[in-house]
């Protein structure tokens, strides 16, 4: 980490003598140390420290990018002369939204230094430790140990000065036998949130419970949904469905939707950074201050994220990294409401159904404004008979309009687990969901 | 920078290493967006730096640095150490590699006309008038055109003696269209998932690409898709296009082949394969006009170069003959564990990333059929045109992909457009399914540049080679 003072200082030298009318300078630097493990070995430990510079420079309704991983101060002018060169090329844009005035932002500490300070031993023993109780179990761990290092400053000549620095810890656990895997995932700013033996003991519980699994037919079953699983639906949804641009374009699902009933009441998704328990980062990549937004109130869509449009404007606080900036905005901290609902006893509210623990390769269906999703169930699908675990049932694969399926909710749980979705933001804070029915669409070995 | 990373090669020998390589990557990119009327986004972005792969009490270690002064080198380099000495302690077996000759060698992909030397004016003037003839259509509410452009230098330096220095220049572009009507909304574009066409090469393939002259194509049938009918579902005959086929060929057939994935060391991730070792040489993959070859040797392909980042020089293998499965992606340390030598596909993404088995060019042979044959020989069917979303189990078995159009094929003729198809498989009894491929002239090279894998995430370029194929009994339109 350079720190607030030094790195600002650093950037704000750049803003003077520069030929553009305005200039943006970011700074996002990443140290990144992540331990995978597989069949009880660690295979791969690794470790950088990756520094990036963008410079937005603003010439007329014009604007240029120019990115560097050099800090050294010819290269960090070169790349603002470049940033310039490329804005005078342009032609004038009128919907330029231009560089954004200074806005107060909410400070945050999510940085712990035993987590920056995580030595590769202690990673390694961290490792170890997972991979003993799931070997002691007679299975076979396989997994990542990550831990990161992000700190962001970002000045400009219309007076923004933002910075922030984050730690952040994931871990996942897959513990596998012959004939089933079971799945356990940790994430947080700190290392030591992440409860090693509680994380490894559940994909081992997991594993055991879906061991000997069985084919069930495909169709439509009562589901309790766990929050990997509800976190990577989310995950590609925003995106398709609460980003700028497919809510301009007309492709969100969310058109025409505005104001009705998607969903069960039960359901509320927002975008909140200062959610307790997200990771949180406090403005955005031109220095806005994050906004809560409401994307579902109570099962109505209320609608998505907005881009920035002028100068005056703050926007929602959502702007991406500048080379991304093309793709619009979309949620980055969505949190699903808690409900009432003990997680240990939704299972006894199902007569006949399944549980799925985790998803994979979640995409869209083709169709215009079409919230169906696709994608297959792993590391833990269970049958439920009379409210009770019933044993493990081969993976299928699941086609279904979330809303649809979420408009059948039953319950959702009090408890709640921050996911990294595998797209689509930096968490998911999600809840285990009681669905009355959603659809599976075959058997992923027939 | 040679000699700073020999200098580095020989610390690792002094600290008595198994295996070392010290690895500098520059990369240029320039990449220009266009949205309407308007550059949304234009940007060039330098990125440097050196990676440290250690090999020592038996497990790897690999440490990245900006900063390329010698003494960082050496940090660099002991932190390598460091962290390959903790992970020891869950070592079970020791890596072992197999053996490799050691080059010294550059290697530089051809380039006819340097992209970066090609003024911004007049690349952003291709696109504005891209965009402008896809709004020509009053139903076009959305246009979009792309380029893209990478330099990228690397320096391999090893203790087995390898020195090798690279030189590859990679160019593309691509548009699409979004057509609305207020009820409904149709995407056509030039590159579905893949965002545009892209090989190694210089401008001249942008120019080669002619893309003003496939706007009207476009912008007609996203207008079109919005009066078409949905795809009817059910069992029948298609015939994939050679978009759809080089994408069909990177799920599942690339994926599947990489051996450390089928070892198991990307179950936490991305999951397994179901081309077992066992079965190696045995398993019927497919038909026997499937031939699938791993080759990056092919010019113009975004899996081409010299040697890949383990110094091994690169070669062009069978993955699939005649419909056997016959070979796999291979590492230094996973050819080891079949008796092999390594096939030359470890590829890092950029300076900061150890490098994994990565996808060259897996092409599909040409067969002998030209494509207006296949069609006429076609009763009944659908041709299906361009993916737009793939999705496959993590044995890559079970696959549902959806394609931005489709046409009607009826008795032997290309008929009606058809909107929002998908299709869906098992895959070898897909691949089994295959009864015709369409002949070199049809045959083109579809490059990757948003191929994912590894822990942290690596995006690779890579490549496929294609031409449209027939498949029987093929499940249209329903989800699987």
């Amino acid at each position: 980490m350079i720190g607030k003072k030094r790195l600002l200082a650093r950037l704000e030298k750049l803003l003077v003598g520069s030929a553009a009318d305005h200039l943006e300078v970011a700074y996002w630097g990443n140290r990144e140390s992540v331990t995978r493990y597989a069949a009880n070995r660690i295979h791969q430990n690794v470790q950088s420290d990756r520094p990036q510079v963008f410079v937005r420079a603003m010439v007329g309704r014009r604007m240029g990018l120019a990115v560097t991983n050099s800090l050294s101060t010819a290269d960090l002018l070169r790349t603002r002369e470049s940033a310039c060169d490329i804005a005078r090329v342009q032609p004038d844009n009128p919907e330029c939204p231009g560089l954004p005035r200074p806005r107060k932002y909410r400070q945050v500490e999510q940085r712990d230094e035993a987590t920056i300070r995580a030595t590769p031993m202690r990673r390694a023993r961290l490792v170890k430790s997972f991979i003993e109780v799931v070997s002691k179990a007679g299975l076979s761990a396989d997994g990542a140990l990550s831990v990161n290092e992000i700190e962001l400053g970002i000045v400009s000549t219309r007076g923004v000065r933002a910075h922030h620095v984050m730690s952040t810890a994931s871990v996942s656990v897959i513990a596998s036998g012959k004939t089933s895997s079971g799945y356990g995932h940790g994430l947080s700013y700190r290392l030591q949130d992440l409860e090693a033996e509680a994380i490894a003991r559940r994909a081992v519980d997991r594993c055991n419970e879906s061991a000997d699994p069985v084919s069930v037919k495909p169709g439509s079953y009562e589901v309790i949904l766990e929050p990997p699983a509800l976190a990577d639906m989310l995950g590609i949804l925003s995106l398709q469905g609460f980003r700028s641009r497919t809510l301009a374009d007309g492709t969100s699902f969310m058109v025409g939707r505005i104001g009705r009933k998607v969903t069960s009441d039960k359901i509320t998704i927002q975008d909140n950074a200062f959610e307790r328990g997200m990771l949180c980062w406090p403005f955005d990549f031109e220095g806005m201050p994050r906004r809560k937004i409401m994307l579902i109130d109570r099962g109505v869509a209320i609608g998505g994220v907005k881009q920035r449009t002028s100068e005056s404007e703050a926007g929602d606080g959502h702007a991406p990294p500048p080379m991304w900036s093309h793709f619009g905005v979309w949620p980055w901290h969505l949190v699903v409401k808690a409900g009432r609902v003990k997680r240990d006893g939704m299972i006894a509210g199902v007569r006949r159904g399944l549980l799925v623990t985790r998803l994979h390769y979640v995409r869209n269906c083709p169709g215009s404004r079409n919230d169906t999703l696709t994608g297959l169930t792993r590391d833990g699908t269970l049958l439920i008979r009379n409210g009770e675990i019933a044993g493990g049932v081969r993976n299928l694969r699941f086609t279904d309009s979330l809303m649809r399926a979420l408009g059948t909710t039953v319950a959702v749980s009090r408890e709640r687990e921050l996911v990294r979705p595998d797209a689509g933001g930096l968490g998911v804070l999600a809840p285990t969901l009681h669905l009355k029915s959603f659809r599976f669409s075959g058997n992923a070995e027939a | 920078m040679k000699h700073r990373l020999q200098e580095c090669i020989q610390w690792l020998k002094s600290r008595g290493v198994a295996y070392g390589d010290c690895r500098y990557v520059s990369q240029e990119r320039e990449h220009i967006h266009v949205t309407n009327r308007q550059t949304d986004n234009l940007a060039r972005e330098l990125d440097a730096g050196v990676g440290v792969r250690v090999l020592a009490d038996g497990c790897w270690g690999f440490a990245a640095t900006v900063d390329r002064s010698p003494s960082a080198l050496i940090k660099t380099a002991a932190a390598a150490l460091e962290i390959a000495r903790a992970s020891a302690i869950t070592r079970g077996e020791s890596v072992q590699l197999a053996e490799q000759e050691a080059y010294i060698d550059s290697y530089q992909s051809p380039c006819e006309r340097d992209p970066f030397e090609v003024p911004l004016e007049d690349k952003q003037a291709l696109l504005l008038g891209v965009t402008a003839s896809l709004l020509q259509e009053r139903r076009i509410k959305t246009a979009e055109a792309s380029m893209s452009f990478f330099r990228t230098s690397k320096v391999f330096a090893s203790t087995d003696g390898s020195l090798i220095d690279q030189q590859t220049i990679e160019s593309g572009a691509g548009c699409h269209a979004v057509a609305s009507d207020g009820r409904d909304s149709q995407t056509r574009s030039t590159g579905g998932t893949t965002r545009g066409e892209h090989a190694t090469g210089g401008y001249e393939h942008v120019e080669a690409l002619n893309l003003m002259a496939r706007t009207e194509q476009i912008r007609d049938e996203a207008a079109a898709l919005l009066k078409a009918k949905s795809c009817p579902a059910g069992k029948v005959t298609a015939i994939l296009g050679g978009h759809v086929m080089a994408m069909q060929i990177h799920e599942s057939c690339g994926h599947p082949s990489e051996l450390d994935r089928v070892l198991g060391t990307e179950i936490s991730l991305a999951g397994g394969s179901f081309l077992t070792i066992d079965q190696l040489g045995k398993r019927q993959y497919g038909s026997e006009q499937v031939n699938l070859t791993a080759d990056a040797t092919i010019p113009g392909g975004l899996g081409t170069f010299g040697y890949d980042d383990e110094g091994v020089p690169a070669q062009r293998v069978p993955l699939v003959e005649r419909g056997i499965h016959v070979g796999y992606l291979t590492s230094r340390e996973t050819a080891r564990q079949l008796g092999q030598q390594s096939n030359g596909t470890m590829r890092a993404d950029g300076w900061h990333n150890m490098p994994l088995i990565r996808m060259t060019n897996i092409n599909l042979e040409p067969g002998e059929w030209e494509l207006e044959d296949m069609v006429e020989d076609t009763s009944r069917g659908v041709f299906l045109d361009t993916i737009s979303n793939v999705s496959i189990d993590d044995q890559r078995l079970n696959f549902q992909f959806s394609c931005e159009c489709a046409r009607e094929i009826k008795n032997g003729r290309l008929g009606q457009l058809y909107k929002n198809p998908l299709y869906t498989g098992i895959t070898p009894r897909f691949w089994g399914a295959c009864d015709a491929v369409c002949n070199r002239r049809h045959w083109k090279m579809f490059g990757v540049l948003s191929c994912g894998k590894g822990v942290p995430m690596q995006v690779m370029h890579l490549g496929h080679g294609a031409a449209p194929a027939r498949f029987r009994d093929v499940e249209i339109g329903a989800s699987r």
